[in-house]
C-alpha cells in the first residue's frame, strides 16, 4: 500500500466528509445556534470536559477507562476485563457495612472511605469539616417530588411522576425563587436530593444559622451496599421523623437508582458526605469509575488520581 | 467516566491504529485523528437530533455544552427516545467507523 499517496488521500477525503456531515447537522436548526458558537465541537468539548472532570479528580479515570481493543493489524491485544462499579462496590462494601441502622466507629469509616474510593476515586467522609450525621448507615425511604419554584407542579418533573408532590416545602424551602430563575442546578439538585435528620443533630437548635447554612445542598454520597449502586446527591429536605424506622430519605429517581423504588421503598444504605469544596463531582448514579483491577494495571496513572483528590 | 458521553460506545482502535502506523509527521497524524473525531461526534449528534424531537433539542445540546461527560446525557437520549438507544447509539458509531476506514483507503 502506498501509504504517503494514501494518508494525503485520506486527508482529503475526511475533510470532505466532515463538510457533508457538518452540512446535515446544521440542517437542525437548535445545532446552527449551538454549533455556529463553535462550542460543541469535539475538541472544544473534550478540552472542557477534562478541565471538569480533572478538577473533581476522574481525570485518572479517564486514562484508565477500559477500551475493547479489536486485533486488527495482526497485533496481538490483550483485552482485561473489569467489574462494574457497583460489582466492585458490593464486593467489598458488604462485607464491612453493618446492616442496621450505625454511626460508624472511626476504624469502620476508614475501611469504608477507601472501598469507596478505590472502586469510584470519590472522596466519601463520614467526618467532613468537624461535621458528622447521628447515623452514616441507615434506613432510607422514598420521598415524594419537591416543589422547586412557587407554582411548580407534579406534571413538570419528568420522572417518577408516580411518586407524587409534596403538599409542603422541602427544609431550604423552594430551590428557587420564580420559575423564570429556574436552572439546571436547581433541576438537578430536586431530582438528586436526599434526606437527612439534621433536625436531631445534638447541636442543632443551638448553632442553628451555621449548621442550617452547611448542610443546605451538601453532597452527599448514598450506597446501597446490598447491590452496589451508588448515588451522587445533595441534601434537599430533614428528616425523616424519628418515629417511622428510617434514617434517611431519597427523591424518587435517587430511590430508582438504588434500585429501591418497589416493595417496601426502604433499604439499608451508606450515607458519606462528598469533599467536593469546588462542587465539580456531577450529581447522579455513579456509573463510571476507577475500579482496582484497572487501577493496577497502570500504576502511573492511579498516583496522578490520588494527588488530585488526596492532596 | 467517559470524557464525552458517548466515548465509551465508540471503538476507534482500528482507525487510531491506522493511523499511527502512517510514515507521515505527527502533526500530520494529528490533522488526522482530529478529523476521526470530529466526523464521529458530527455523525452522532446529528443522528441523535434526527431521533430527538424538536423541542428537545436545545435543552439536550444545553446540558452537553453544561457538562460533555454526564451520563446523565445518555439516560436522557434513552428517556426521550427508546430503552434501547445506548445500543442504536452504538450501532451508528459503528456506521461512522466503517464510513471513516473506507474514506481512509481511498486511493487518490
Amino acid at each position: 500500500m502506498d501509504t504517503p499517496a494514501l494518508a494525503s488521500s485520506a486527508l482529503g477525503a475526511l475533510q470532505r466528509r466532515k463538510e457533508l456531515l457538518n452540512q446535515k447537522l446544521l440542517k437542525h436548526k437548535a445545532a446552527r445556534s449551538f454549533f455556529g458558537k463553535a462550542s460543541l465541537i469535539a475538541y472544544d468539548l473534550r478540552q472542557k470536559s477534562t478541565r471538569l472532570l480533572a478538577g473533581a479528580g476522574l481525570t485518572g479515570a479517564l486514562l484508565l477507562s477500559p477500551m475493547a481493543l479489536p486485533a486488527l493489524t495482526g497485533q496481538t491485544t490483550r483485552v482485561v476485563k473489569t467489574e462494574t462499579t457497583a460489582a466492585v462496590l458490593m464486593r467489598t462494601l458488604a462485607p464491612i457495612t453493618p446492616h442496621t441502622p450505625a454511626k460508624l466507629e472511626e476504624d469502620q469509616a476508614k475501611k469504608i472511605e477507601s472501598a469507596i474510593y478505590a472502586a469510584t476515586g470519590l472522596p466519601a467522609k463520614m467526618v467532613l469539616e468537624g461535621q458528622q450525621l447521628n447515623h452514616q448507615v441507615g434506613y432510607i425511604g422514598y420521598e415524594q417530588h419537591l416543589r422547586r419554584f412557587p407554582g411548580d407542579t407534579l406534571l413538570e418533573h419528568d420522572d417518577e411522576q408516580i411518586a407524587g408532590i409534596a403538599p409542603g416545602l422541602g427544609a431550604w424551602g423552594y430551590f428557587t425563587r420564580s420559575k423564570s430563575e429556574f436552572t439546571t442546578q436547581d433541576y438537578l439538585r430536586e431530582k438528586w436530593y436526599s434526606v437527612a435528620q439534621t433536625l436531631y443533630l445534638p447541636n442543632w437548635n443551638t448553632d442553628f444559622v451555621h449548621l442550617r447554612d452547611w448542610y443546605k445542598y451538601r453532597k452527599i454520597l448514598v450506597v446501597n451496599p446490598a447491590n452496589g449502586t451508588a448515588v451522587v446527591t445533595v441534601l434537599g429536605d430533614a428528616g425523616p421523623a424519628k418515629w417511622t424506622g428510617k434514617q434517611f430519605g431519597g427523591s424518587p429517581e435517587t430511590m430508582k437508582a438504588l434500585n429501591l423504588h418497589k416493595g417496601p421503598r426502604k433499604g439499608l444504605v451508606l450515607f458519606l458526605f462528598l469533599d467536593d469544596p469546588e462542587n465539580l463531582i456531577p450529581l447522579g448514579p455513579v456509573t463510571h469509575a476507577i475500579t482496582p483491577e484497572v487501577a493496577r494495571r497502570d500504576s502511573s496513572g492511579v498516583s496522578v488520581i490520588q494527588h488530585k483528590i488526596n492532596p | 467516566m467517559s470524557i464525552l458521553f458517548y466515548d465509551h460506545l465508540v471503538d476507534k482502535t482500528e482507525v487510531l491504529l491506522f493511523i499511527d502506523h502512517l510514515p507521515e509527521p505527527e502533526n500530520h497524524k494529528g490533522k488526522l485523528r482530529q478529523l476521526v473525531d470530529d466526523i464521529i461526534h458530527q455523525g452522532l449528534i446529528e443522528y441523535i437530533l434526527q431521533k430527538l424531537h424538536p423541542h428537545q433539542h436545545h435543552t439536550f445540546l444545553t446540558r452537553l455544552e453544561a457538562a460533555p461527560y454526564d451520563p446523565e446525557l445518555l439516560s436522557y437520549l434513552k428517556d426521550h427516545i427508546s430503552p434501547e438507544f445506548e445500543s442504536e447509539l452504538q450501532k451508528e458509531a459503528a456506521k461512522l467507523i466503517s464510513i471513516i476506514k473506507k474514506d481512509l483507503s481511498t486511493p487518490l
